[in-house]
């Protein structure tokens, strides 16, 4: 399980969207970086995150090494009704992350 | 000629071809085309935001957001955050549902030297919308082979 910190500005109403800001710790190595015996240091990025919204899958994202180490994502999604916000992500070692986030809208 | 004036020039002549075996700034055409194909790319909507100097490559933040209505008639399909100059062009995609209302994306890149970045939109129409940064790089993220 990978060390992740997440943020979540709930939508005040349910026309307005949920803001979801995500840390994760990885080194995100490219592969082209040698270590101090001059080896390769071998590939290893988070590809894919998926947020998933009361089951439906309501945004993807493909990183490549051209993200920073411990990636930094923040994007929105629509949250018409209380629901969970579930995030998974997998790296090319096969590791995978999940959180979740319950999110309640008044009224 | 001595033999130590033959041997500045061509370490002179290898500095001048050293750059060509590095990894170049990639025209837009070439950098779009596995993307877009031979459709035509527009200038508009899409709104990079980017530091015009940024200090440490490793680490560039930036912030993207793409104009529309979001409805299921007409919405964003996908974004595309690319790189003229990295060794792998393709930074970051995002793929986003009808569900979803305002893209704005803000996240940190890493970037291999002063290039410039491009921010590809692709709407439900099949349309393509772009938006460049020119970035300079100080300390570049790329310090080995590339």
């Amino acid at each position: 399980m990978m060390h992740s910190r997440l943020q979540i500005i709930p939508a005040k109403l349910p026309s307005q969207m949920t803001t979801v800001r995500l840390l994760i710790r990885h080194p995100m190595e490219t592969g082209f970086r040698f270590d101090v015996n001059g080896s390769p240091v071998t590939k290893n990025v988070i590809h894919t995150l998926t947020a998933q919204f009361d089951g439906k899958q309501v945004f993807q994202a493909t990183l490549g090494s051209g993200m920073s180490a411990d990636p930094f994502l923040e994007f929105q999604v629509r949250t018409p009704q209380s629901g969970e916000l579930i995030l998974q992500w997998q790296d090319d070692a096969g590791e995978t992350g999940k959180v979740k986030a319950l999110i309640s809208l008044p009224g | 000629m001595n033999l130590r004036r033959r041997f500045l020039w061509a370490l002179g002549l290898g500095w001048g071809a050293t750059p060509a075996l590095f990894a170049q700034h990639v025209l837009q055409e070439q950098l779009l085309q596995p993307y877009v194909g031979v459709n035509a790319v527009q200038k508009g909507r899409v709104k990079l935001e980017i530091a015009r100097l940024a200090d440490n490559g490793f680490n560039v933040p930036l912030k993207v957001s793409v104009a529309s209505p979001m409805t299921a008639q007409d919405h964003v399909r996908r974004l595309l955050l690319l790189s003229n100059r990295n060794p792998r062009s393709l930074m970051a995609g995002f793929e986003f549902g009808p569900s979803s209302d305002q893209v704005l994306i803000s996240t940190r890149v890493r970037l291999g030297g002063s290039q410039t970045v491009y921010a590809l939109a692709q709407t439900s129409d099949g349309l393509w919308w772009l938006d460049t940064a020119e970035v300079e790089v100080t300390e570049s993220a790329c310090l080995d082979q590339t």
